[in-house]
């Protein structure tokens, strides 16, 4: 839910039509003296791909494990499609599947055997593991790997193998646990468009990132997590940072930048003659700033947001919550 | 269940280590027993046939197979803990756990899978030697029945190593110390319950017993009485196999001159603990000696083998189940 005490103001979170896909009420978990959960109020809506960012050891590893139906919370309740994981692993894990941050993988099988011995786990009719196994592989492009043991295959290969053994059993909720992290821009790409695939399905995705921009792309919704708690669920549009916060942009020109930008008024830094870092309220300043800019016969060949949208509201959430 | 049992089998056998070590073994008893055929041919008594000193020949089938099933169990309190001590561990730490948990497979159904899979490689380690059991029915003096008996006693002790295996893997983190932990067991059931009856000796009560004697006056000496101290003994998975072997048929009186059988041996030695003290005294020949057999020790012993086995499987599955609410110090689930 959101903070009172952040410091820039962000928009209410949309108020769900229909039955969220996720609910969680007061969850909480400890390890010993850590509590890796304080609390967690979340309301995710069905259909969405829903992005949980927040840093390491804020807690998203121990939600999707509680979510999963893996590991029993010490207080709250959490349900998935109207059913309580902690009561009924077994009907969740029927409709959820669930792809940890770091797995491993039967290195004596081959990636067809590994696929069909989960389509057996989730008890799918005998004659079917065969087929999906093949199915899944075309579907994450592994089919030309489908006899090659597992073990030779590179990280971008494993995850999404790791992807559709996710959803071996044609899950309606998926849950990610950074699936990113590690994957070069193009394997990043290729997990995009499998995520984007299930949400045209009609799967509820829920993905986890200390890593804010790599899930821009592929979310819907954004909740943010900080030590233990849910500290506010946005659409991606909605974000503050990308329409009414302050941004910062790399300049850069053919010539001095400095003379213009100086007689213009607006606040900056210097990096060198040719490079500035802008400081522009909006994003109509910012096209503003260019057009003027270009009026002075500034030769402008470069001008870039810092950062992503997610980080900026990110940081400004964090530094919000810790003053 | 059956798929996951399929594809643990094909992973334990698909290296070349898994058949090297199962021609191995093999070997390894092949030459055993030939050592001690050629051992037991030439311990043969000399008697007198036809007023010439002779050899006896009498069949060496009993020595040989008691003999075989002896190693056999000695090199499976070797291997067999190993092929469950780090399993559900092993897997944690490879992080193939949590994902297997995640499907629809119950704690139940893991156990199991895990544990028939192991037992289907035991069995293979078995399997392998029948050829030499075959050799040993062939030289004589061993009945089918008696195989039989033998070859099932063998498999439930190796079960309840494996269900050991298993809890000790799923209840400590470290795959080094589970498998430490499973060692541990089996040498507390060989070694261990040896030396626990032993020392309970020291501790067991005298009595003054008369001892009547064949010819001559009858005397009164002291006993130990061991009572309920043999139950120590009896979980001995070697006493549980000697003693549950279907003993070879010699009527009473007929003197045998051919080499001993081991699991005779250890039965009549594990069954004597169970005589009341007047019968305990063995020291002179002319002793008035038991008519009856001391009732058996195997149930017992059997029985409180079955019972770990029941607890720890009982205990690993109720371990597993999810949610987990509470995990061994350090563990993650995934
Ligand atoms: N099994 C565990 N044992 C002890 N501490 C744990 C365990 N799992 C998580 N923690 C602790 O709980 C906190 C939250 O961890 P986690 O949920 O993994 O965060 P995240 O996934 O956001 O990085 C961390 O401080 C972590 O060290
Ligand atoms: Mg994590």
């Amino acid at each position: 839910m959101s903070d009172s005490s952040t410091a820039i103001t962000m928009p209410p979170p949309p108020s769900p039509d229909g039955m969220p896909a996720i609910r969680t009420e007061g969850l909480g978990r400890s390890f010993g003296s850590v509590h890796a959960l304080n609390g967690f109020d979340v309301s995710l809506p069905a259909g969405e791909v829903c992005a949980l960012v927040g840093p390491n050891g804020s807690g998203k590893t121990t939600l999707l494990l509680i979510l999963a139906g893996l590991l029993g919370p010490d207080r709250g309740t959490a349900s998935l499609g109207g059913i309580n994981p902690t009561d009924h692993p077994f009907e969740v894990h029927r409709i959820v599947g669930w792809m940890p941050d770091f797995f491993g993988t039967y290195d004596d099988l081959t990636s067809f055997e590994y696929l069909e011995l989960f389509g057996a786990a989730y008890k799918l009719p005998v004659n079917q593991r065969a087929p999906r196994a093949r199915e899944l592989l075309h579907l994450v492009g592994l089919e030309p790997l489908a006899s090659s043991p597992v073990h030779t295959l590179s990280r971008g290969q494993k995850q999404r193998l790791g992807f559709a053994r996710s959803i071996v059993h044609s899950p309606t909720i998926l849950l990610l646990d950074e699936p990113a992290s590690g994957l070069d821009p193009r394997a990043r790409i290729e997990l995009r468009d499998l995520v984007r695939r299930q949400k045209r399905d009609g799967v509820t995705v829920v993905i986890s990132s200390h890593i804010l921009t790599e899930l821009e792309e592929m979310s819907d919704i954004v909740a943010f997590v900080d030590r233990g708690t849910c500290r506010g669920v946005y659409p991606l549009a909605e974000l503050p940072s990308t329409s009414t916060m302050g941004r910062r942009y790399r300049l850069r020109a053919l010539g001095s930048v400095e003379p213009a930008l100086g007689a213009l008024g607006c606040t900056w830094e210097r990096v060198s003659d040719e490079r500035a870092v802008v400081e522009i309220a909006t994003e109509e300043a910012a096209a503003d700033l260019v057009a003027q800019l270009v009026a002075r016969s500034v030769r402008v060949v470069e001008m870039t947001p810092i950062g992503g949208g997610l980080e900026d509201a990110f940081l400004a959430m964090d530094q919000g919550g810790r003053s | 269940m059956n798929a996951l049992i399929r594809s643990d089998l094909k992973q334990r056998t698909r290296g070349k280590r898994w058949w090297i070590l199962l021609a191995l073994w093999t070997l390894l008893l092949l030459a055993l027993l030939a050592f001690v055929r050629s051992a037991a041919v030439r311990s043969q008594q000399f008697v007198s046939i036809e007023g010439q000193l002779r050899q006896a020949r009498e069949p060496v089938g009993p020595t040989m197979f008691g003999s075989l099933m002896l190693f056999t169990l000695i090199l499976a309190c070797l291997i067999v803990p190993s092929l469950t001590s780090t399993t559900i561990n092993g897997e944690r730490e490879r992080g193939t756990f949590a994902v297997l948990q995640a499907t629809m497979l119950r704690p139940w159904e893991i156990f199991f899978a895990k544990f028939f899979s192991a037992l289907a490689t035991t069995g293979a380690f078995l399997l392998a030697t029948v050829p030499l059991t075959l050799w040993c029915l062939s030289e004589g003096g061993v009945d089918v029945t008696r195989v039989v008996v033998t070859y099932l006693i063998l498999v439930l002790l190796c079960a309840v190593l494996l269900a050991v295996g298993l809890m000790t893997s799923t209840f400590l983190r470290r795959p080094a110390l589970s498998a430490v932990a499973s060692y541990g067991v089996v040498f507390a059931l060989t070694l261990g319950s040896l030396i626990i009856f032993g020392l309970s000796l020291v501790t067991a009560p005298t009595e003054e017993v008369t001892i009547e004697v064949r010819r001559g006056p009858d005397f009164t000496t002291e006993q130990q009485v061991i009572g309920w101290r043999w139950l120590l003994l009896a979980p001995n998975p070697f006493v549980v196999l000697a003693d549950a072997a279907p003993r070879r048929e010699v009527p009473r009186d007929q003197l045998t001159f051919g080499a001993p059988d081991p699991l005779a041996a250890i039965r009549d030695g594990a069954r004597a603990i169970r005589r009341p003290p007047e019968m305990q005294f063995g020291g002179r020949a002319e002793v008035v000696g038991p008519e009856e057999e001391p009732p058996a020790v195997w149930p017992a012993g059997m029985a409180i083998e079955l019972a770990l086995a029941l607890g720890a499987g009982y205990l690993t599955i109720r371990r597993l189940r999810i949610p987990a609410h509470r995990l061994a110090p350090g563990q993650r689930v995934a």
